[in-house]
This record gives C-alpha cells, sequence and structure tokens, in this order.
C-alpha cells in the first residue's frame, strides 16, 4: 500500500494562474490558513478542510467590514471609524462569548474582546505572509469602482463595492449666488466622456446587428434527431429541417388534445 | 504595540473595500486583520485538539501494534466539531471516494 509520505503533496496554485480579482484574493487567503495552522501545530492539511476554513476566513472578513460599515451609515457617516470596528469585532466575538462581555463599557478600548485582540497581539508569535505583496495589487487595471472625475484615477480600495453599472457619480462643481443665498451645483464634469462611452456602446450594438444581419457564406452541416419514448418521431434531413419538425410536433399535439378531449 | 499580522493589509483591504467599508487609516485595517488571525487561530487550536484526542483514541484501542502515523492533519472531521462551537456548521459527505484505502481500518492499512 502506498503511504502518505510518498504521496506529491498538494500544490497550492500560484496566483498568477489565478483568472479572477477575487480566486486571486481566494489563493492568497488560503496561503495566510495555511500558515496560521502550520504555525500552531498541524503538518498537513486535507484540502477540502483547508478550502472551508479559508471560506470561513473570507466570510469573516467580510461580515466585520459589513457590520462596521452599517454601523457608520446609521450613524450619519461614510467613513468607518474605530467605533465601528469595535462594535463589530464585539458583535462577532458575542458567539463564542468574552470577558466582560455583560457589562457596558465607557471606553471602547476597555472591551473585552478588544483585550482579547491585545494579548494575542502580545503573546503570538508574529508569522510574516509568505511572499510581500506589491502595493495596489487590487486596483490596477480594475475597471469598476467609484471614479474621481476631476483627477481622472480610480480611488483605490474605495467604492469597489458599488456595482459597474451605476453612472459616473456627480461632483461639486461651483458655487452661485441665488437671490441673496448661495447656492451649490452638483453636476457631472465627465459628461463629455459619457458621452464618449455611450457613443462608443452604440457603435459596438450596431457592429453587433450588423453581423447578426449578415450569415457567414459557409456554414457547417446538423444533424440531429428527435426521438420520442421507443418510435422516432421525427428524422430530420438537411434544408427544411424546421418545418417538418413542427408539422409533426403539431400533429402531435393535436392528437393528445383530441385524446384529452 | 506594533505587531504585525499574518494576513497582508492589501488582502483585508480588499475584503473591507467590497463590502462597503472605507476607511483609509492603516490601524483600523491592522486591527479588522487580527481579530481575523486570532479567530482562525481559535478554530484550528480546537481542531488540533480533536486531532490530539481521535489519536491518543486509537492507541488505546490498538495498544499493541505500533502507531506509525502520528502526523498532526487537519481533518474535515476536527475542523466541524470545532467549528461548531463557533456556530458555523459545516456538512460534509459521509463517504468520500477520494482513495481505496479511505475506509479502511488503520491498522490493515499499513499490510
Amino acid at each position: 500500500m502506498r503511504s502518505n509520505r510518498n504521496r506529491p503533496p498538494a500544490a497550492i496554485p500560484l496566483p498568477s494562474t489565478a483568472s479572477t480579482e477575487s480566486e486571486y484574493a481566494f489563493t492568497l487567503t488560503r496561503i495566510v490558513v495555511a500558515q496560521i495552522c502550520d504555525s500552531i501545530g498541524f503538518t498537513a492539511a486535507e484540502a477540502p478542510a483547508l478550502r472551508t476554513l479559508t471560506d470561513v476566513a473570507a466570510r469573516y472578513l467580510r461580515s466585520i467590514a459589513k457590520s462596521a460599515a452599517d454601523s457608520a451609515n446609521s450613524a450619519g457617516r461614510t467613513q468607518s471609524q474605530l467605533v465601528d470596528t469595535v462594535a463589530a469585532v464585539d458583535e462577532l466575538s458575542s458567539v463564542s462569548g468574552f470577558a466582560e462581555a455583560w457589562r457596558a463599557t465607557g471606553s471602547l478600548l476597555n472591551s473585552g474582546a478588544v483585550k482579547n485582540l491585545v494579548s494575542f497581539s502580545k503573546y503570538s508569535e508574529e508569522i510574516p505572509f509568505a511572499k510581500p505583496l506589491p502595493r495596489k495589487v487590487f486596483s490596477i487595471g480594475r475597471g469598476k469602482g467609484l471614479r474621481n472625475v476631476d483627477s481622472n484615477e480610480y480611488i483605490g480600495g474605495e467604492g469597489k463595492h458599488i456595482p459597474k453599472w451605476l453612472p459616473i457619480m456627480p461632483v461639486f462643481e461651483k458655487e452661485e449666488e441665488w437671490g441673496g443665498k448661495r447656492k451649490e451645483i452638483w453636476g457631472f464634469c465627465g459628461k463629455n466622456e459619457e458621452m464618449e462611452r455611450e457613443m462608443k456602446l452604440e457603435k459596438k450594438d450596431m457592429e453587433c446587428e450588423r453581423k447578426g444581419i449578415e450569415l457567414p457564406l459557409k456554414r457547417g452541416k446538423v444533424r440531429f434527431k428527435i426521438g420520442n419514448g421507443g418510435g422516432v418521431v421525427g428524422v430530420c434531413r438537411r434544408g427544411g429541417i424546421g418545418k417538418r419538425v413542427l408539422c409533426e410536433s403539431w400533429i402531435c399535439d393535436q392528437q393528445n388534445q383530441k385524446k384529452s378531449l | 504595540m506594533d505587531y504585525t499580522p499574518t494576513i497582508p493589509d492589501e488582502l483585508v483591504e480588499h475584503y473591507l473595500g467590497k463590502s462597503g467599508f472605507q476607511c483609509r487609516d492603516v490601524r483600523l485595517i491592522r486591527l479588522v486583520a487580527v481579530a481575523t488571525q486570532k479567530f482562525i487561530a481559535d478554530v484550528a487550536t480546537d481542531a488540533l485538539q480533536h486531532c490530539k484526542a481521535r489519536q491518543s483514541a486509537i492507541v488505546k484501542d490498538k495498544r499493541d501494534k505500533q502507531q506509525k502515523d502520528k502526523r498532526l492533519i487537519l481533518t474535515m472531521d476536527g475542523l466541524s466539531k470545532s467549528l461548531r462551537e463557533y456556530g458555523v456548521n459545516v456538512k460534509h459527505q459521509e463517504y468520500f471516494a477520494d482513495s481505496p484505502s479511505a475506509g479502511l481500518d488503520p491498522a490493515s492499512r499499513e499490510e
């Protein structure tokens, strides 16, 4: 019997092989989780177990972010602060419980969950990530997100949650006095850009339509059979296939209708 | 305290940005990274304890036969037990068709 040691180790795909951004992020998270497991004392991990733990880690990160963002939004802010983050950490730690969870503390840093984090960072060993990542690795070549119209640049890391199909955000243009009152004017500085984009899209549509109308000169032969249970209802030949199939099925439908009546 | 978590800042930033968390403060990003690292480390520690307990139970059963494979491997069984304590219910297939020796007794596997 082949022993486990002779078996080749499960290969972790390189980040360069990942096709999309989320796959790349998942691959990196898997490496992180594997490093943490290794530091704890595991010598190996089953592939599905590692995948599950990676998925849990990604979900944990997302739920912290969502909770903090919701907390900031409900307070009328777009930028999250320490208050929101600590509240999110408290909320997620409350499942397993932590010391002094029952007491409502005045100071944020007195929270039991945050104290646990401090002691964790104090007593645990630092494990650097396997390979240093280049800065802005996730924002390079990204075609979506909130675009800053003035600078024509993508804001790194921000606005990733905004769907691609939404239009460019209006920006503050100028202030005018209107009847003794100051009035802010908001608009699209990037109107021309949007027009250009629309024109391009229209052109693409036109090309697609044109291609759709013109049939290619050389077409491949297509053969198919339609069977109904034991007997063959219709064997279609090349040319005039559509009509024959339609006719037969219509007859079948008529017979069925008669039977039911 | 200057502590560098295992999870890179860029990766955390990516996940936070995807969920609508907007913040340019690196300290907050690192706080989230440390929280996640601690969570994963806690889950993995529990899974390790389950793994050790299982191995010691097998050794007690088969005292006369030497146990060769004493490696600690993260398995779905141990992981699902430890995750259950944190409110995550993981269900996996009862039977895997990964290798012919998967369902066999460890003692017979060596023969």
